[in-house]
């Protein structure tokens, strides 16, 4: 971020101790908030799929009379039919709907739109499709073997939005990235180095498991604007790519977020608008399609399974010399749910983060498969990293005989230095964090057979990007606040109302946080990637004092007669003598006089900082204690302690949220969820009724210790939260198993059954 | 497929409707009278979003039968507040981070009241053990049992 | 499109003639905690549903003056739970039926619906098996009763005849100084099937073990009795040894699937841990 247009605020006002009302709270809790699904348009259709049964197969033919005939049927649309169009979010790689070939079980074949979601459901199955089989590439290190099918010849031919698409090493990579530094020295160190320690780690695919399934609904208007509502959450993201992929003026998609029902990660990912498009073209109607959740489950955009190789050489003391890490994505059939440039995971570089290593090489790599394709989910990559690196910096601790406390300790980067992957932490935190921990548990203590405990640290960067909002002060003296900042359960809107109410002096109940479509919002990058309270409150803090001032200065006008300076404090006026001279409301029509408003923008961009400069992260670390029932392999988490590096507090209530919802989140990724695979790679778990999400039965409790620090990049000095919070789980509990029971687990999640296989293999 | 009519009080309110045999209660309330507060979820009766009171009584209206709220009385997230005014367990789902998206918060409520029509004054376990049945990915559950907790304790 | 017709017979004999008229096309449904998600999933389509909802003769539950107890077949799972009688039958009885999924399912699921099921993962079977249950059955050649543990015959096959249905859960009176106890064992979510479950029981008396009753759940197609283990201990008073040599035969007893609540081998070793500390609570006084 640029610091030359840093607001001094001074310290975070008191107005953000006391527990926030959020701005849409009675909206959620009486059933009048509307999501995407809960729309409906005067004759609408519904949209449904037929979806491939092959993993990676040549469509021979596609039979659609059958669903064409069947009454309420409007239209049925094949590739063949839209022309082979090409989708994604960074990568236009995945078809619309396949045209010759299919390379995932699930993927959209042929679409249907029909006067009911029964009728189409049912026309879908109608269509026959027949296949020729190709050979299914359903893991990574088949993907990347020298013979193996290559599943896009074609890749030349991709449009990369952005630029030209970074070279990759085989043509079954999708992304390749290597973060680097003295690695010339690596070998050398290797080979010198008292300690050399390996290991290999395992993560499944796993879902998101927001409530709400994908949404979209679709018509074209009069006026042949396209209207999209829709559950992903970067609206302008989406209104941008629709334009490339679908050859339209941005001026001519309005894209309207509704009220989004949980994301992590998952909902900036749009495979049905799309279709929903050429349906909606075609009838010439409204159409709407909703995921049923077996569909989320067997084919949306899951988190990445990895493969994590890890090498590191220490001295004796266990100093880290050199780290190599080969961490590589089951990136599945294509690259469309990746945003990020190098259409890679940037999380996935993150095993050793917190650590200065003086020599270091770590290579991502995502790589195509014939699996359902791969998308982001809450700190993408990271939580696959940190799974390897945390529980390899124990391993390493245990077989050096120190204190994984103290071995962390000597290693965690210190004020000034560089981390393994080139960051420098503008407050390197981590040995803080550590000291927490210690005086927050009896980590010393002795403890009964098969109790253990383990503790795990990761730090994440403070997310960048736009929000702009335009605001109105109306005679009535209501302050409307218009964003185009999606609400997906984070607090965003209510951060930019308390903010800009202590920013203009003004009481937040006087403000109204209204969420708009692209076409008459102000841009804003969506919500997401940990920049929300970052950007979202210094936009706020921008408008909050554009609007005071302007309103003082119309007070100054009207009430100071043009003499006297009328200040506005706390939702009064008041004059130079220090009096209050009327309240902020009584004076609002006066205030705006003829103009009937006055009216202020707050814009804010952050963007990346520069490599040398120091950046903003959340450092998190948990210690957990558990009890393992060794002859079945059950673990018990009996405490668990998240110290969090956190900046100001502007919603004390959703901030606890974010942390114990990650801890839930992550815990629910540790011990229970993977979408299971037959060997065509077609999933199993297809209800969540066998893909287990944690209940309020199953979350431990969390005790939560905060460390607040004023230097974030927000306003009042906020940083993130909810990307901070689930990504250290899954080790500190693998690494407290290690110490119960002695064994390791190399491989999420870390079932009873995996523990007590180990045990058994052990002896 | 037959068709039956039939009548029920939603929310208070008389309601005679007619659906095919195989409507779900879900459907009848989202789709044909346009009571968009229930949520469709998983489908299968785990999630919870779908929650809904029959003569006070918790239910997956997702597997339920339309038919088979003949002659019943059917209470959804909108017929919790009255005139307006919030419920003790809406207010405190607000006040204590019962929700954050919101999408499974109607189901939480549903169940919320439904516990606390039949247990004055539950404990912590309880309320968890009772609350298993609706799945929050957002809160973590913590914001939500206290929500509950406190609820109880404003309205006892 | 799922398609079918809806009747809504009064009584019982109403409803065997609607299953008498529609025959293999008609299909009963009570709760339709299960049935409904199968019709959605189209693994049944049948062309009738009979609802039983409104068939008086299926409800309640009545504590017999002999100790008996009669659970009418469309009874919820809640409604046992929380029955006094069900209670002083058997605590277990109860709790048995407080551990099948959630409030919301339990307050849909009946006990004739979750038997005619016949999902081997189920709550309700071992302890109903355990306690020497029979379901009453009604049918075009009359009534008769079948013992809980023979009405399984496969993975979601019962021994019932087209056109029956069961009218009752019959479990007969208990030795004042017997014991019950029902482990569901839930190694990751509280809210889930069993990976595998065991329900025991037995008269435990200082001249021994007698009417011992063990059963599982979740090990193999159909919820099965443990006969070598109850054989092992009936009429002996078993130590600690002789409890776990009990469990062990289990072993060869039990014939579990691979499914993501664990896979057969686990499952086996499971059930032989699970019989065993079971028979050890039991032992040590725990059941009534």
């Amino acid at each position: 971020m640029s610091h030359d247009d840093e607001l001094d605020l001074g310290p975070a006002p008191a107005s953000f101790a006391a527990p926030e009302w959020r701005v849409e709270g009675t909206d959620k809790v009486t059933g009048a908030a509307r999501y995407v699904a809960d729309r409906t348009m005067p004759g609408m259709l519904w949209a449904a799929f037929r979806r491939s049964d092959a993993a990676h197969a040549r469509i021979v033919s596609i039979d659609v009379s059958a669903a064409k005939a069947l009454p309420g049927v409007h239209a049925v649309l094949t590739g063949a039919d839209i022309g082979g169009v090409r989708f994604g979010r960074r990568l236009l790689d995945q078809p619309i709907l396949a045209t010759d070939v299919v390379r995932f079980v699930g993927e959209r074949v042929a679409a249907v739109a029909a006067e009911t979601r029964e009728i189409a459901e049912e026309a879908a199955q109608l269509i026959e499709v027949e296949y020729e089989e190709l050979p299914a590439v359903t893991s990574i290190e088949e993907a990347l073997r020298d013979d193996a099918p290559i599943l896009h010849p074609e890749a030349a031919s991709y449009v990369y939005l952005g630029g030209d698409r970074p070279p990759v090493p085989h043509p079954n990579v999708q992304g390749h990235r290597v973060v680097a530094h003295d690695d010339d020295q690596l070998e050398r160190i290797f080979a010198e180095a008292p300690h050399v320690f390996e290991h290999t780690f395992r993560t499944p695919r796993q879902h998101h498991g927001y409530i709400e399934p994908h949404a979209s609904l679709v018509w074209i208007g009069e006026d042949d604007v396209v209207h999209v509502v829709t559950t992903n959450k970067a609206p302008f993201t989406l209104r941008n790519q629709m334009s490339e992929v679908l050859g339209l003026p941005a001026a001519r998609i309005d894209v309207d977020a509704a009220f989004i029902g949980g994301d992590f990660g998952g909902k900036g990912y749009s495979p049905d608008e799309y279709p929903c498009y050429f349906l909606a073209r075609v009838t010439g109607r409204p159409v709407k399609a909703v995921m049923s959740y077996v569909e989320e489950l067997a084919a949306a955009n899951p988190r990445h399974a990895a493969v994590v190789r890890l090498r590191t050489a220490t001295d004796a003391d266990g100093r880290f010399l050199a780290h190599e890490a080969r961490t590589l994505f089951d990136g599945g059939a294509y690259a469309a749910a990746k945003p990020l440039p190098q259409l890679n995971l940037a999380g996935g570089s993150q095993t050793l983060a917190p650590y200065r290593v003086p020599a270091v090489r770590i290579e991502v790599t995502s790589v195509y498969t014939t699996m359902a394709p791969a998308g982001h989910m809450r700190a993408p990559g990271e939580v696959q990293a940190l799974f390897a690196g945390e529980s390899h910096v124990d391993l390493i601790a245990r077989e050096l005989g120190i204190d994984p406390i103290e071995l962390r300790r000597r290693n965690l980067v210190r004020p000034g230095e560089v981390g393994a992957t080139g960051d420098r932490p503008r407050e390197a935190r981590g040995p803080e964090l550590l000291d927490a921990i210690a005086s927050a548990t009896s980590w010393d203590g002795t403890r009964p057979p098969n109790r253990g405990r383990g503790m795990a640290i990761g730090l994440r960067h403070v997310g960048t990007g736009k929000v702009n909002l335009s605001v109105r002060f109306d005679a009535g003296g209501t302050i409307t606040v218009v964003t185009g900042l999606p609400d997906q359960g984070g607090g965003g809107h209510t951060v930019i109302q308390r903010v800009l109410a202590a920013t203009a002096s003004v009481s937040p109940e006087r403000i109204r946080v209204e969420r708009r479509s692209t076409a008459s919002a102000p841009f804003d990058s969506g919500v997401g990637g940990s920049r929300t309270t970052h950007v979202g409150s210094q936009a706020a803090a921008r408008a909050g004092i554009a609007l005071r001032q302007a309103l003082e200065d119309a007070a100054a006008r009207t009430l100071g007669e043009g003499t006297e300076r009328i200040a506005l404090v706390d939702d009064w006026l008041v004059g130079e003598d220090g009096r209050n001279r009327v309240s902020l409301g009584e004076a609002a029509a006066s205030l705006v006089g003829e103009a009937g408003a006055i009216e202020v923008d707050g814009r804010f961009e952050a963007g990346a900082h520069g490599h040398d400069e120091p950046g903003d992260y959340d450092y998190g670390a948990y210690a957990v204690e558990v009890e393992v029932d060794p002859e079945t392999g059950t673990v018990t988490v009996v405490d668990a302690v998240l110290v969090a590096d956190v900046g100001t507090v502007v919603n004390p209530v959703a901030h606890q949220g974010q942390l114990v919802g990650g801890f839930a989140f992550g815990f629910g990724g540790a011990v229970l969820e993977e979408l299971g695979t037959d060997e065509s790679g077609r999933v199993t778990t297809l209800n969540l009724g066998d893909y287990k999400l944690p209940t309020a039965m199953d979350v431990p409790p969390l005790r939560v210790i905060l460390l607040p620090t004023t230097i974030g990049p927000g306003a009042f000095g906020t940083k993130m939260a909810g990307e901070l919070s689930n990504t250290a789980v899954a080790p500190a509990i693998a690494n407290a198993i290690h110490d119960a029971v002695g064994v390791r687990l190399f491989e999420l999640p870390l079932t009873a059954e995996r523990v007590r296989r180990a045990l058994l293999a052990r002896g | 497929m037959s068709e039956h009519t039939i009548r029920f009080e939603l929310n208070g309110t008389p309601v005679t409707a007619t659906v095919p045999a195989d409507r779900t209660l879900l459907d009848l309330l989202r789709t044909d009278l346009g009571l968009t507060g229930t949520k469709e979820g998983c489908s299968v009766g785990v999630c919870g979003a779908c929650s809904v009171l029959l003569d006070g009584e918790l239910l997956s209206s997702c597997i339920l039968p339309a038919v088979f709220v003949d002659d019943r009385r059917v209470t959804t997230v909108e017929g919790l507040a009255t005139d307006g005014r919030l419920t003790p367990v809406q207010d405190a789902f607000i006040r204590h981070g019962g929700f954050q998206c919101g999408i499974c918060t109607p189901g939480q409520l549903i169940s919320a009241t439904a516990l606390l029509a039949e247990v004055e004054a539950p404990t912590e376990a309880t309320v968890r053990q009772w609350m298993m049945g609706n799945l929050c990915r957002c809160t973590g559950y913590e914001g939500i049992v206290a929500s509950v907790l406190a609820a109880a304790e404003q309205s006892g | 499109m799922i398609g079918y017709d809806y009747v809504e017979p009064l009584t019982l004999d109403e409803a065997l003639e609607s299953l008498a008229t529609h025959g293999e096309d008609a299909h009963l449904i009570a709760g339709g905690a299960s049935l409904v998600v199968m019709l959605h999933q189209q693994l049944i389509a049948p062309s009738v549903l009979v609802g039983l909802r409104r068939v008086e003769a299926l409800r309640g539950i009545e504590a017999r003056d002999d100790g008996s107890l009669r659970i009418g077949a469309t009874t919820t799972h809640r409604q046992i739970e929380r029955s006094p009688a069900a209670v002083a039958h058997a605590p277990a009885l109860a709790e048995a039926f407080g551990h099948i999924a959630t409030v919301r399912i339990r307050n849909q699921g009946t006990v004739g619906g979750n038997l005619a099921h016949a999902d081997p993962a189920q709550d309700p079977p071992p302890i109903l098996m355990a306690l020497d249950a029979s379901v009453s059955v009604a049918g075009p050649s009359g009534e008769r009763r079948i013992p809980v543990a023979d009405l399984f015959v496969d993975l979601f096959e019962t021994s019932l005849e087209p056109g029956e249905i069961i009218t009752a859960v019959e479990l007969p009176p208990r030795e004042p100084s017997a014991r019950a106890i029902y482990v569901k064992f839930l190694p990751g979510s509280r809210d889930d099937y069993a990976t595998v479950s065991v329900a025991a029981s037995a008269t435990i008396a200082e001249d021994g073990w007698r009417n011992v009753r063990i059963a599982c759940g979740a090990v193999g197609p159909v919820p099965l009795r443990m006969r070598d283990a109850e054989a092992a201990l009936e009429g002996t008073t078993p130590d600690d040894r002789a409890l776990a040599d009990a469990a062990a035969t289990v072993a060869d007893a039990v014939d579990p699937l691979d499914d993501t609540r664990g896979s057969a081998g686990y499952k086996r070793d499971m059930a032989v841990v699970w019989v065993r500390r079971a028979l050890e609570r039991l032992a040590a006084g725990a059941g009534r």
